[in-house]
């Protein structure tokens, strides 16, 4: 039976799409971004680690499409009113592509909406059999330049690039969310490149930035990975504010439509 | 020397004993009144301040009703009177001490309940107590407001004409409404007295008052600010501690008097504003309750008007009364939920939601009552439903469901002290299902005497006075010629505060787990484990994990409506029996979750011996893991169709509700259509709370809600500071 490796499910997610949402994280990812605050999201398998009291956790559980199904239905009274629905993040959803598929196929059936948050990392095929059923991609822009884009997270931009431009092609609906990592994208010319695909992407609807956090350092630590970013201090307030002010001039310039994330 | 009014009260008392109880009311109320009233301060646009003493007549004392005694103030005031001064003292208290409400009342309980309900102090180890108050006024304002206190006379006089043979009671009620004009009258002088000596500004304010309190004296209001006189002296008057739903009963004014420019939109500000610093200045911790919204108002749009004044009072006087709370319903303008959802993010902790597209028909329901009653529907003090001006449901006996399932493991016996507290039931069940009969039967009876109890202390109210000034304003008493508590209310109920309902539901289905269907340890072990206080952690483990209520499982959910059903059915089978129109359970919150969970030894959820129990009907603390939506579809899952009200609660971290405000409105308009009743929500983030507790002072504006009332978070004792801290707050990741 078809059968996806999911690490962990998110009730009343308000940051992943539209409305209130319920986010499956699909496990394994392509990628090795140095930011990436889920590192139990990289392994395509199971794996362990200890909480800091000692207790066991386990990462990954193999679940059904109907499973998925009967998960995001728990909540439809939430996305009716909210204008929300679910979503599916990762990891790299579309890695799983089969199963992520008939997962979307099966949501879209029973009405309700459906987001795909992938790093556009995928094969044409992948995003085309997942296409029909998603309502809204939510594809990341994580750096400017091939290759910067291929020394941060270890694969080449121009794969993202042109799922975009499959996207376009086909018409479906984008937002594309943008890490803003101290030392790695806080430089103008990747604000121009936004604003740049902004303008060539119709189909961009809108553009999120999403700070770089330590909520997820502790899970380095859980299953005994060197921490990336460990030497790495979040934007204070004022820096945010700062930022801020500065991307907003941007923004009048550049004419992005921003909308903030942690 | 001027003989203390105290002595003279207790001569106008004896003078009328055994004579008739209306007259002696009125009397006496001669004599309180305006001897306890305050004089009006600085800055107060409205007047009415009272200052209860060591005796004296009240629907609700600090912890008794009627004729009332306080103990401890008493002595003090003998300890400081000197002579005969002092032995005059000593005579009224010893004459009140056999005729005051609480005495009163265990006078008119039969042995049994007695017996059944031995103490009155909460501390003790029993699962039940009796509580001495006749609270939850809430009643009709437009009565006095439509007429004012002349075209209560008419009334009074033309229902004095069709109905003779209660002369007493119609001459009393005229004389209660002589002596509300005497106060008006009272506070008149003595706001153009403080006018003299005013500035310019006060001068006026003061004469306008002056001329107010002139004319509602002998007229009916016809100026929002008239009004708003007019029912907050009565509410002082009267010693009501809500406030009835005032959006509708002073929104039509205050619409007239901003239109016609009688009233600048800065006058009826500070006005309102004033209000609310009255209303805080009582200090009643439970109750300061002021309604708005919902269906079933005169003048929808002039009262959605009086909402956005009363919003912007509570964002101006931030204390934790008035308990300001809107009512809801789909239809309603949704820019006041979005103002509302904006004052809960400055963390005001109100307005506290209802939901009337659930309450409506489920108030119909329990009740027993038609759309246009339920339409009146009221949440008083902790959370209580009444019928407003209608109905009384004083909330007079509290039980301890979790302590009932410790005492029925044990055989009906304290652990800790070997008595007989519950009826003895054996301690060995061969199946769940006998433990849980065992259970019920147990409850049953502590339920059955509560009732009795409630039952018996109205009797007493009934006895002791017609409580003139509130039969006034209550639908059917002056038509009826009967007093509050002996035949003049159209429906005379009670309700039953029940505590750790979770908790019990909780442990319930642990022990059908881990003993019934696993196997995993038979009750007995169980049970030594919790006399233990889980010496062995492992087993603490397991029962920690068995499922819990909050994370919308099936087994927890379906395992706390049961026990939440069958509560709510035993409770409702003693109305009847005890000649009440209605017997509800009510699942609130102050902090006697804290209080109960100190005297209950550690509980099968995993729970230790001395923790608090689950808060009204919110999961217990850390327990709603798996996300707020889940949370609230539990929620929603209890029946509001056989209760008076439930309370629950949502502490919100800020960035969640400024941050996600829609997103945070539109989960609580899908919990409504869910069936969700009621939400109080609270914005706070855990690290402010710890830093709350450490460094106080910097934390002064901090409130949080304690289940049924808001509280200053540092002023709270420390293990309920922790209980809060400990539940999950959302939106922080
Ligand atoms: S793409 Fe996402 S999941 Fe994969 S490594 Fe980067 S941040 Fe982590």
């Amino acid at each position: 039976m078809l059968k996806g490796m999911i690490f962990d499910v998110a009730r009343a997610a308000m940051d992943d799409g539209p409305g209130v949402r319920t986010t499956i994280f699909l496990k394994g990812c392509p990628l090795r971004c140095p930011w990436c605050h889920n590192p139990e999201s990289q392994r395509f398998s199971r794996e362990s680690a200890r909480d800091k009291y000692g207790k066991p956790v386990v990462y990954g559980q193999e679940l059904t499409p109907q499973e998925i199904l009967a998960i995001a239905e728990r909540d439809r009274s939430f996305y009716r009113l909210s204008g929300g629905g679910v979503t599916f993040s990762g990891g790299e959803p579309l890695a799983q592509a089969a199963f992520l598929a008939e997962s979307c196929r099966l949501c879209h059936e029973a009405g309700l909406h459906v987001c795909v948050d992938t790093s556009g990392f995928a094969s044409e095929e992948a995003v085309h059999a997942v296409m029909p059923y998603v309502d809204l991609f939510l594809l990341d822009y994580k750096q400017t330049g091939e290759e910067r884009h291929e020394r941060d997270v270890g694969v080449p931009l121009s794969p993202v690039l042109d799922t975009l431009a499959l996207l376009r092609r086909e018409g479906k609906r984008v937002w594309l969310r943008c890490p803003i990592v101290p030392g790695y994208q806080d430089r103008p010319e990747h604000f121009r490149a936004i604003a740049a695909l902004e303008r060539e992407y119709p189909c961009i609807e809108r553009v999120e930035l999403m700070f770089f956090h330590t909520l997820g350092r502790h899970k380095y630590a859980q299953l005994r990975r060197r921490d990336p970013t460990a030497d790495l201090t979040p934007f204070t307030e004022e820096e945010k504010e700062a930022f801020w002010r500065r991307l907003n001039d941007d923004e009048a310039q550049m004419g992005i439509d921003i909308s903030e994330r942690i | 020397m001027k003989r203390r009014w105290e002595l003279t009260f207790q001569k106008e008392y004896e003078a009328w004993e055994g004579k008739s109880a209306a007259l002696r009311e009125l009397a006496c109320l001669r004599v309180q009144f305006p001897a306890i009233l305050q004089s009006v301060r600085d800055g107060d646009l409205l007047a009415g301040i009272a200052s209860y003493r060591a005796v004296g007549f009240s629907p609700k004392d600090d912890e008794e009703f009627g004729w009332y005694l306080r103990p401890g103030m008493m002595e003090k005031e003998i300890a400081e009177a000197e002579g005969e001064e002092r032995a005059e003292l000593e005579v009224v208290r010893d004459y009140f001490l056999s005729r005051r409400g609480k005495a009163v009342t265990r006078a008119c309980m039969d042995e049994e309940t007695n017996r059944v309900l031995p103490s009155d102090d909460l501390e003790d180890d029993y699962p039940a107590y009796p509580l001495y108050r006749m609270t939850g006024c809430i009643v009709d304002y437009h009565r006095l407001l439509d007429g004012g206190i002349p075209g209560l006379r008419e009334e009074v006089r033309a229902a004095a004409r069709k109905n003779p043979g209660h002369e007493d009671f119609y001459e009393a009620l005229l004389g209660a409404l002589d002596l509300l004009a005497d106060c008006c009258r009272f506070y008149a002088r003595q706001c153009a007295e403080l006018a003299c000596q005013a500035g310019d500004a006060r001068q006026w304010e003061l004469r306008t008052m002056a001329a107010n309190l002139e004319a509602v004296a002998k007229r009916a209001p016809q100026t929002f600010w008239e009004a708003a006189q007019l029912s907050w002296l009565y509410s002082i008057v009267a010693h009501t501690l809500d406030y009835g739903r005032m959006d509708d009963y002073l929104g039509t004014y205050l619409a007239r008097d901003l239109k016609s420019g009688a009233v600048t939109p800065e006058l009826a500000q500070r006005i309102v504003d004033s209000m609310w610093l009255l209303i805080a200045d009582k200090r009643t911790t439970v109750h300061g309750r002021v309604m708005v919204g919902g269906m079933g108002r005169r003048d929808p749009e002039s009262a959605d008007l009086f909402i956005r004044y009363a919003f912007e009072a509570t964002r101006h006087v931030r204390r934790n009364e008035p308990q300001l709370s809107m009512r809801w319903y789909e239809g309603m303008d949704p820019e006041l939920l979005h103002l509302a959802m904006r004052l809960l993010g400055e963390g005001t902790t109100f307005p506290i939601l209802y939901n009337d597209d659930a309450n409506v028909p489920n108030v119909g329901k329990a009740f027993g009552v038609s759309r246009e009653d339920a339409e009146q529907y009221y949440p008083f003090g902790c959370g209580e439903y009444v019928i407003g001006g209608r109905s009384f449901g004083s909330p007079n006996g509290v039980l301890n469901v979790a302590r009932v399932l410790e005492l029925t493991l044990h055989g009906g016996k304290s652990p800790d002290t070997g008595r007989q507290i519950a009826p003895p039931c054996g301690e060995s069940f061969s199946t769940f299902e006998e433990l849980y009969a065992a259970y019920l039967a147990s409850a049953e009876h502590f339920i059955r005497f509560l009732a009795k109890q409630e039952a018996a202390e109205y009797e007493a109210a009934g006895k002791m006075a017609p409580f003139l000034l509130l039969s006034l304003c209550y639908d059917d008493c002056v038509a009826r010629g009967e007093g509050m508590f002996s035949g003049g209310l159209r429906y005379l109920g009670g309700t039953l505060e029940s505590y750790g309902n979770i908790t019990a539901s909780d442990s319930l289905l642990a022990i059908r787990k881990l003993v019934y269907d696993e196997r995993r340890v038979p009750l007995r072990e169980l049970v030594r484990a919790l006399d233990g206080d889980f010496p062995d952690e492992a087993l603490r483990q397991l029962c920690l994990d068995a499922p819990k209520y909050g994370n919308a499982n099936r087994e927890a959910d379906e395992m706390a409506s049961r026990m939440h059903d069958d509560l709510c059915r035993l409770v409702a089978a003693q109305a009847e029996a005890n000649g009440l129109s209605t017997y509800l359970p009510v699942l609130i919150n102050n902090d006697h979750n804290v209080k109960f969970g100190k005297h209950t030894g550690a509980t099968a959820d995993g729970r230790k011996k001395g923790a608090p129990l689950t808060n009204g009907n919110s999961p217990s603390g850390g327990m709603d893991r798996s996300g707020l939506t889940s949370l609230l579809t539990s929620m929603a899952s209890l029946s509001g169709e056989q209760n008076a009200g439930m309370v629950q609660n949502l502490r919100l971290g800020k960035d969640q509700l400024i941050r996600c405000r829609d997103k945070t409105e539109a989960l609580i308009r899908a919990y409504f259509s869910l069936g969700g009743t009621q939400l109080m929500v609270t914005a706070v983030s855990t690290r402010e709370l710890r830093d709350a507790m450490a460094r106080p002072e910097l934390y002064q504006n901090l409130f949080v809600r304690v289940g049924g009332y808001s509280g200053r978070f540092i002023s709270l004792p420390r293990p309920v500071q922790l209980d809060i801290i400990s539940r999950t707050a959302y939106g922080e990741a």
